[in-house]
């Protein structure tokens, strides 16, 4: 089925309108929601990038469980591309979701923290499980296209993500800067897992709206 | 590298989603060949050449040519 330049453009222009909605939603209310708790620089960015990870996820899951409306918001051709990926699409979801979790239950917890301590580290056990689980099973499903952009989206990422920590972990051990916020050397390893998988997508032209 | 898949596959009568089945990929690696966004494995190349009855350099077109024959 092809679609007209107008109608790719007025697909994009929703899709990316209710990201950006659901994004600032969600940022502002995760940051309302603890008004007294003290926002280190690290638990401001595990936060940020949970929010990101929690509104994709839930972004995909929603176009799989309505074609329909999935078809509308998420760049495919159409309802039966979406219905033949909804294994895929599925596993990513659910493992962008708990990861997203996991990094608003980090932010959240630690001392004078909205959540106990052991909430986030059942939902860090839950993260790990579930996207190992699902990275196994959903390598099986890939096909050449979607192996080659996992691994140049791994390539990015660690390409994003290696200097920043060698040059601010030897700029600490150096004493030119304080300590490192492990929340925020998380966040720094989930935001590059984000930006090279975008990176990789996009270099191929694979973000054009179809 | 261009190629001519997406004029093959038409003069088949075949879909981007019936030629994905045929091959055993998805349909965003057949479209994303026939849009010259990804250079197929060595594997699939030959089956789509094998699959329209061509020579695979006829199917996937590279102007690259060895400096003797410039």
């Amino acid at each position: 089925m092809s679609v007209t330049k107008p109608a790719k453009l007025r697909k994009m222009m929703l899709s990316s309108g209710i990201g950006f909605i659901a994004g600032v939603g969600g940022v502002m209310g995760f940051y309302a929601l603890g008004v007294d708790v003290e926002w280190s620089g690290g638990r401001v960015a595990a936060g940020g990038v949970g929010v990101i990870y929690l509104m994709t996820g839930l972004f995909v899951l929603l176009g799989v469980a309505v074609p329909g409306v999935g078809a509308k918001l998420l760049n495919v051709s159409d309802v039966e591309e979406l219905v033949e990926q909804r294994a895929i699409l599925m596993g990513s979801a659910l493992s962008v979701i708990t990861l997203g979790v996991m990094l608003l239950c980090l932010a959240a917890a630690g001392p004078g923290g909205l959540i106990p301590d052991a909430v986030a580290i059942a939902a860090v056990a839950v993260a790990l499980l579930t996207s190992v689980v699902v990275y196994a099973r959903q390598w099986r499903l890939y096909d050449e296209l979607w192996q080659q952009l996992s691994w140049e989206s791994s390539a990015f990422a660690t390409t994003l993500i290696l200097p920043v920590l060698i040059l601010w972990g030897g700029a600490v051990q150096l004493g030119y800067v304080r300590s490192m916020d492990p929340l925020a050397v998380i966040a720094l390893a989930a935001g590059s897992i984000l930006a090279g998988a975008v990176i990789a997508t996009g270099r191929r032209g694979l973000l054009a709206p179809r | 590298m261009r190629n001519i898949v997406r004029d093959l596959r038409e003069l088949k009568g075949w879909s981007q989603g019936e030629l994905a089945h045929r091959l055993g990929v998805s349909r965003q690696t057949i479209n994303a060949v026939e849009t010259d966004k990804y250079d197929p494995s060595l594997p699939l190349a030959l089956r789509m050449a094998l699959l329209f009855d061509v020579p695979v350099p006829s199917l996937f077109i590279d102007d690259w040519k060895p400096e003797e024959l410039k």
